[in-house]
C-alpha cells in the first residue's frame, strides 16, 4: 500500500472519530512520517464548522441589489435615453446642416450674376412663376418683368466690364417671344403696351452696343437687339406666328452686326424703320434736319444716318456710333430713364412704305452697306471716317419713304420730335419708286 | 460540520443565464449555493472571520461585474463556474495578503478552529498562535494544494468529488492531499520550534 493510500485511510478513521494514535498504531512504519501529518489534518477539521451568519448573508444581498441597480440604471439611460438623445442630436444637426445649405444654395442663386454656375437656376425659378400663368395679360406682364430683369443682368455685366452674358441674352429674348407667343389674345392697347417694352428692351440693347469696348460684344448685343425689334413688330402685329427670321445671327458667338437680309414679306412695319440717309453728317447732333417742311420721321437716339446704304430688311441694325471719352459709362447709367424707341403702328395707309425691287443704282456710287458696329466717329468738330466692312446690300430691300405726304405716327413715349436726315456731304442716291 | 448539496450543473447553466441578464433573484442564488463555501475558502486563508465575510460579498460583487464576459464550459458547466468563482476568491486572498504585508498587521483573532472545550487564557494564547501558523501554511500551499484541502476538509468532499471540481484524477487528488499535508506538517513543526 503506498503512502498516499495510508494516508487517505487514516484520514477516512480520523473524519469516522479515530485517534491520531489509533491511526499510527495501524502503520508504525509509517508513523514517523504520519504524525505531522495527521496532526494537521486534526487541526484542518475545524475548518467545515464556519458558515456566514444570517446578518453577514443580509447585508452581503443588500449590497449585491445595490450593485446591480447601479450597474443597471446607467445601463438603461444609455441604452434608451442615451440613444434617443443621440438621434435627437443628429437629427437636430441634419436640419441645421439643411436649413444652411438650403439658406446658402437661395442666397448663392439669388445673388448669382451672369456667368456664375447658379445663374442659370436664378433664370429658371424667376420665369417659372410666368409659365404657370393663364391670363395672357398677366402672362405677357410676367414674361415681360422677367426679360426686364435679364436686361438689368445685362446691364450690370456691361457696367462691371464682365462678359456679354448669352445666357442673359437668350433669356431676354426668350421673354420677349413669349409675349410675342400670348400677343394674338391681347388687346391692342396692351399689346401695343407689351410692343413697346420690347421695344424698350431693344432701344436699351442698341445703347449697350454702341459703348461696348469689345466687338464681339457689341455684336452680340446688337444681335440681340434686332431680334427684339422684330419680336416687337411681331407684338405689335398680333401675329405670334411669324417665326423670327431665318438668318439671325446667335448670341452666343459674334456674328456680324448686319444680318441675313430677311425675304420680300416681310410686313411693312418692319421694314418701314430705317429710311436712306445720308452717308455721313458732320452733324453734331444725333438726328439730322433734312429740310424744313419736309415730311418729318421718327428716330431714337441711337440711330445715326444711313452710309449710302438701303435697309436691306427689318433687322438692319443702326450701329453708327457716335463716341466720346466716358460716353459709355454717361450711356450705361441712364439707361433706365432713356425713352423707348419710336414705335411706328402697323398702320400702311398712314405710313406708305413701299417695297422695291432692288435695281442697281444708275449714276450712283454703289452703296456701301454699313457696318454693324461702324468705326466711323461723329464727334463735333471731328472728322468722320467711316470704313466699309460688310459686303453689298442684299438684292430685295424695303425702306420707307423719306418724304411723304402723311406725317408719320409720333412716338408713343412722347419722345423728340421726328426729324429727317438732311443733306450730307455724300447724300443717298435717289432711288425710283417713290410715289 | 454543514454538509451542503451537492450543486448541479443545471443549476448553474441556468442560473448564470439569469443572471447574466442581470436577474437580481438569480444573482442571490447563486449567492446562496457558493458563499459558505468561499466564506470557509477564505477563512481558510485569511483567518479574520468578518474580513473573510466582506471578501466572500466582494467575490459576488466581481461576478456581477465580470459575469457578462463568462462562458461557461458546457461538459463541466457547474465545475467552471466554481473554479472561475474560487480564481477570484483566491485573487482577493492573495490581494489581501499583500496588503497585510504592507502593514504588518496579521490577525490573530479567536475565529480559528477552536476545541470544543474551555480553554484557559494560557491554553488560548497558544491555540491563537497555533491557528495562524495552520493560516500561514495554508497560504504557503499551491493554489491546487489549498483546493484540495479545501475541499477534503473544508466541504468534506470525498476524493472523486473534489477530483471532479479539480477536473482531476483521484490519484492526482491522493497525491496533492499527500504533497499538501506533508507540507503543512513541516511548517507546523518548524513554527511550533
Amino acid at each position: 500500500m503506498d503512502r498516499t493510500t495510508i494516508l487517505d485511510d487514516c484520514l477516512a478513521r480520523l473524519k469516522a472519530g479515530a485517534s491520531l494514535a489509533d491511526c499510527l498504531s495501524l502503520y508504525p512504519e509509517q508513523a514517523v512520517e504520519l504524525a505531522p501529518m495527521l496532526a494537521a489534518a486534526v487541526q484542518l477539521q475545524g475548518l467545515s464548522a464556519h458558515a456566514l451568519s444570517d446578518a453577514q448573508r443580509l447585508r452581503a444581498k443588500v449590497i449585491l441589489r445595490e450593485t446591480l441597480a447601479s450597474r443597471s440604471m446607467p445601463h438603461a439611460a444609455t441604452s434608451w435615453l442615451g440613444l434617443f438623445g443621440r438621434a435627437k442630436g443628429w437629427a437636430v444637426a441634419g436640419a441645421v446642416a439643411l436649413v444652411l445649405f438650403a439658406v446658402l444654395s437661395v442666397g448663392a442663386v439669388a445673388a448669382s450674376q451672369p456667368g456664375d454656375l447658379t445663374y442659370g437656376v436664378r433664370v429658371a425659378a424667376e420665369r417659372a412663376p410666368a409659365l404657370l400663368l393663364r391670363d395672357p395679360v398677366l402672362r405677357a406682364d410676367a414674361e415681360l418683368d422677367a426679360a426686364d430683369r435679364r436686361l438689368t443682368d445685362v446691364r450690370n455685366a456691361f457696367q462691371s466690364a464682365r462678359p456679354a452674358a448669352p445666357l442673359a441674352l437668350e433669356a431676354l429674348i426668350a421673354g420677349d417671344e413669349a409675349v410675342a407667343a400670348q400677343a394674338s389674345r391681347l388687346s391692342e392697347p396692351a399689346r401695343l403696351q407689351a410692343a413697346a417694352r420690347v421695344e424698350a428692351h431693344a432701344a436699351t440693347l442698341s445703347l449697350l452696343a454702341e459703348s461696348a469696348p469689345e466687338a464681339h460684344a457689341a455684336e452680340a448685343l446688337a444681335a440681340t437687339a434686332a431680334r427684339a425689334r422684330v419680336i416687337a413688330a411681331r407684338v405689335r402685329a398680333g401675329q405670334p406666328g411669324i417665326p423670327p427670321p431665318a438668318g439671325r445671327p446667335t448670341i452666343t458667338a459674334p456674328a456680324p452686326i448686319r444680318p441675313t437680309p430677311t425675304s420680300p414679306s416681310v410686313t411693312p412695319a418692319t421694314t418701314a424703320l430705317p429710311t436712306p440717309m445720308p452717308a455721313e453728317t458732320s452733324t453734331p447732333t444725333p438726328q439730322a434736319t433734312r429740310s424744313a417742311g419736309a415730311p418729318t420721321q421718327t428716330s431714337t437716339p441711337d440711330r445715326r444716318p444711313l452710309d449710302g446704304t438701303r435697309e436691306p430688311s427689318a433687322t438692319r441694325l443702326p450701329l453708327a456710333t457716335e463716341t466720346r471719352p466716358g460716353r459709355a459709362t454717361e450711356i450705361a447709367a441712364t439707361l433706365t430713364a432713356l425713352p423707348s424707341r419710336t414705335v411706328v403702328p402697323p398702320r400702311a395707309t398712314s405710313r406708305p412704305t413701299q417695297t422695291v425691287e432692288p435695281r442697281p443704282p444708275t449714276g450712283a456710287p454703289s452703296p456701301v452697306i454699313e457696318t454693324p458696329r461702324s468705326e466711323r466717329t461723329a464727334t463735333p468738330g471731328q472728322h468722320v471716317t467711316t470704313i466699309p466692312r460688310t459686303p453689298p446690300p442684299p438684292p430685295l430691300a424695303t425702306r420707307a419713304p423719306v418724304a411723304t405726304s402723311a406725317p408719320p405716327p409720333s412716338t408713343p413715349g412722347g419722345g423728340p420730335p421726328p426729324t429727317a436726315p438732311g443733306p450730307g456731304p455724300n447724300p443717298e442716291p435717289t432711288r425710283g419708286g417713290r410715289p | 460540520m454543514a454538509m451542503q448539496p451537492p450543486i448541479t450543473d443545471e443549476q448553474v447553466t441556468a442560473l448564470v443565464s439569469r443572471c447574466q441578464q442581470g436577474e437580481a433573484s438569480a444573482t442571490e442564488a447563486l449567492y446562496d449555493l457558493y458563499a459558505d463555501r468561499l466564506y470557509r475558502y477564505l477563512r481558510a486563508r485569511i483567518g479574520d472571520a468578518d474580513l473573510a465575510a466582506d471578501l466572500t460579498t466582494d467575490v459576488f460583487v466581481r461576478m456581477i461585474g465580470h459575469i457578462g464576459g463568462f462562458r461557461l464550459n458546457r461538459d463541466r458547466p457547474a465545475a467552471s463556474f466554481s473554479a472561475w468563482l474560487y480564481r477570484i476568491a483566491a485573487n482577493l486572498a492573495a490581494d489581501q495578503h499583500r496588503g497585510r504585508r504592507r502593514i504588518e498587521q496579521v490577525s490573530l483573532d479567536e475565529d480559528l478552529p477552536v476545541p470544543a472545550h474551555n480553554l484557559g487564557p494560557h491554553a488560548m494564547a497558544e491555540h491563537r498562535e497555533t491557528a495562524a501558523q495552520l493560516v500561514s501554511a495554508i497560504d504557503a500551499l499551491t493554489e491546487e494544494q489549498r483546493l484540495v484541502i479545501i475541499g477534503k476538509f473544508a466541504e468534506d468532499m470525498s476524493n472523486t468529488e473534489v477530483a471532479s471540481w479539480l477536473g482531476k484524477t483521484e490519484g492526482a487528488v491522493k497525491a496533492l492531499q499527500h504533497r499538501a499535508l506533508g507540507a503543512l506538517g513541516r511548517l507546523l513543526s518548524a513554527s511550533e520550534k
